[in-house]
């Protein structure tokens, strides 16, 4: 039998000369590459960095059990990005056994309908075992765990001192193995070693004065 | 078709005609493939829009709100990954430019679907699907490229920005490799049964070009059988005519000298012997009758055709006029349909129309003079004309057979006759391209009919020019004697 190489490389008509062919290619590829490059540059830009509390703040009024580990996780109830947070928060919750109590505060900005934080995300929240929903109106609590984005988790450990703090998505909206859960769950485990203490938060401003550059503001020179 | 049988032909000249179907077929089947996936570019194009919109619509602030850079990449990013295959699909359709441009778009809307969907595990799946949708191609290299897309995309974000595609901060730099090679396990199967596709395309093709090649054989022996046949016929025709034109003279003789010796002998011969020397002449004449028929019948088929616009009004008058003897006899009524002018041979098809209505004046029912109605209709390809009576008529079973030559219905007793005539009909229209036939039920009449066409193929070059003047009906120089 004939070869199939033979076959496909018999001589075919003429073609137009593939000049215009090859600039289009590039060109498409060039900005094919940039918005893809854009889009990614868009994902991966975290919140606001902040000092989160050392230790439990007795003043939020939320309950923390001793000999257990506590995590709180601020959400703001609109943003896309909290469905990534909660997904890989459900992931954590279902790998940590039950030795972990969390709470969820949906931040809810003053001057907004009392109905504002009842979405999709937040009816999601409140149905995850082992953790407890509130909202928090004005941003109160987000102020005192010193709170600036979606996402933003804080896991103290049974003693009440702050042992991570970060976000559990590897990049805004996006669910996925993230270094965030990965530090939760070895601290969670007694693997102390981990070296990982923060991560960056990907998701939208709690509130409109923490967006980053306004963050950057105030930072003392 | 059986290995052998194209193992007998040339392995050269079948496998080089092989070969090109296959590459005409893998042409069709890159230009299918290269529109397909133009209608899937458009679908994911609309599918992304449609995922931004439902899953990140708006990016918030506090309580402040703005449409999400999600659905500007769906819009504008997804718009121009499409652009350029779907361009090629349209423009150059088929070229390996346009499939390995196809792959790189369809592994880049995965990056784009997988994104917009928040890195979701099921989304992943969209790398796989895409894939076995470059496999149409039966390229290996498409699928090759795909990989290559996907193994750059994992590599350069490994080093850039490793937790957006391991979720750790310090991955194995060879890790990149794990997730090309799953790619590329799906990418072997998939090229193992691309193939075996391409090789029963091979098969197809060989069997393709053996058949090509026994065809023209089979037209080759067709047309040789067909020329010898031809003169064969026309040689029997020869003969036919010469027999019984040599045979005429003898017969004449016989009828003659037996007329001479009943007057030589006159009152002298014995009534028995006098009814026997009738007998004699009685069937000399009939054989004088059917010789001349036959001659008849042969010169219908030999004569040279002058082919001219015959009006076929003038040769049914002509026709009448010959046998007007007979339609006083009878009282015949004949009406007609206003007859075209057709391309023909106006002597045959005067004789034609004789025969025709000699039929229709012969057999006629007993007690009621016999009525003719000479039917015309056009149809798309020409024109059906016909001779309808109200006679006798004829089992249908016998429809076929009156139209070869001595056949008869009837005995001579009943009715006179060679047996000839409907023959010769059939002859001159089978002439002038046409067919004829009856259609007819014992007891209610017949109705002859033949088709003429409104132009003849064949060699007469001056067919337009003919056509400015018709032809005048002649009678024929010998007419047979109705059937």
């Amino acid at each position: 039998m004939f070869s199939i190489a033979s076959a496909t490389n018999l001589p075919r008509p003429a073609r137009r000369p593939s000049v215009w062919l090859g600039v289009a290619v590039g060109l498409w590829a060039i900005g094919v590459l940039a918005g893809l490059g854009s889009l990614w540059s868009y994902a991966l830009r975290p919140g606001a960095e902040t000092a989160a509390p050392k230790a439990w703040p007795q003043a939020s009024g939320l309950a923390r059990v001793p000999g257990r580990w506590t995590l709180v996780m601020f959400l703001h109830p609109r943003c896309p990005c909290s469905r990534a947070s909660l997904a890989e928060l459900d992931k954590l919750l279902a790998r940590s056994s039950g030795v972990l109590q969390g709470w969820i505060v949906a931040v809810r900005p003053s001057g907004t309908h009392p109905d504002w934080p009842h979405t999709a995300a937040m009816r999601r929240a409140s149905a995850l075992t082992g953790t407890q929903t509130i909202v928090d109106d004005g941003g109160r609590l987000a102020g005192q765990f010193q709170a600036r984005t979606s996402g933003e988790t804080f896991l103290y450990h049974p003693a009440g001192q702050l042992v991570f703090h970060g976000g559990l998505t590897p990049a805004r909206g996006h669910e996925g193995d993230n270094p965030g859960s990965e530090a939760i769950l070895a601290y969670l485990r007694g693997r102390w070693g981990s070296s990982i203490t923060t991560t960056p938060v990907f998701g939208c401003p709690l509130l409109e004065s923490h967006t980053p550059s306004l963050a950057a503001a105030r930072k003392p020179p | 078709m059986s290995d052998s049988y194209i193992a007998s032909f040339s392995p050269e000249i079948l496998h080089a005609r092989a070969e090109q179907i296959f590459a005409e077929r893998l042409r069709q089947v890159h230009v299918r493939t290269d529109r397909w996936f133009a209608g899937l570019m458009v679908v994911q194009y609309v599918a992304g829009i449609a995922v931004a919109l439902t899953i990140s619509p708006r990016t918030w602030i506090g309580p402040t709100s703005a449409l999400h850079v999600h659905v500007l990449a769906a819009t504008l990013l997804g718009a121009l990954i499409a652009s350029l295959p779907v361009a090629l699909a349209l423009l150059e359709p088929g070229r390996a430019i346009t499939r390995h441009v196809v792959a790189v778009a369809q592994m880049l809307f995965s990056a784009l679907l997988i994104h917009l969907t928040g890195g979701r595990i099921e989304t992943h799946f969209h790398v796989f699907g895409s894939l076995a949708f470059l496999a149409f191609y039966r390229d290996y290299s498409v699928l090759l490229t795909a990989t290559a897309v996907v193994a750059l995309d994992h590599w350069l974000r490994g080093i850039y920005w490793p937790q957006s595609v391991y979720g750790v901060l310090t991955p194995s730099p060879y890790r990149w490799l794990e997730h090309a090679g799953w790619v590329l396990l799906e990418v072997g199967g998939l090229w193992l049964a691309s193939l075996e596709n391409l090789k029963e395309m091979q098969r197809d093709a060989l069997q393709k070009a053996a058949l090509e090649h026994a065809h023209e054989v089979t037209e080759q022996e067709v047309a040789q059988r067909t020329a010898e046949l031809a003169r064969k016929n026309q040689e029997l025709d020869e003969f036919t005519y010469v027999a019984s034109h040599d045979l005429q003279e003898p017969v004449r003789k016989l009828i003659s000298f037996s007329k001479l010796l009943e007057q030589d002998l006159g009152g002298q011969l014995p009534p028995q012997a006098a009814k026997d020397l009738q007998f004699i002449v009685d069937a000399a004449t009939r054989m004088r009758d059917l010789i001349q028929a036959l001659l008849a019948l042969s010169r219908t088929g030999r004569s040279a055709m002058q082919l001219a616009p015959v009006d076929l009004n003038t040769c049914a008058d002509r026709a009448l006029q010959a046998l007007e003897l007979r339609l006083q006899e009878t009282g015949a009524e004949v009406v007609r349909d206003p007859l075209p002018t057709v391309v023909g041979d106006a002597t045959l098809l005067t004789q034609l129309y004789q025969n025709l209505l000699g039929n229709a004046l012969k057999f006629i029912a007993p007690g009621q003079p016999p009525r003719i109605h000479l039917t015309a209709r056009q149809n798309e390809n020409g024109w059906v004309l016909g001779v309808q009576d109200n006679g006798i008529g004829i089992q249908p079973e016998h429809a076929e057979r009156i139209f070869r030559p001595f056949q008869r219905l009837h005995s001579r007793s009943q009715y006179e006759g060679t047996g000839i005539g409907l023959a010769i009909c059939k002859k001159a229209v089978e002439r002038h391209g046409g067919q004829i036939w009856v259609q007819s039920q014992p007891g209610a009449g017949s109705h002859f009919q033949f088709t003429l066409a409104t132009a003849m193929p064949g060699p007469d070059k001056n067919f337009d020019k003919n056509l400015a003047e018709s032809a005048p009906c002649k009678p024929p120089l010998e007419l047979a004697s109705a059937c």
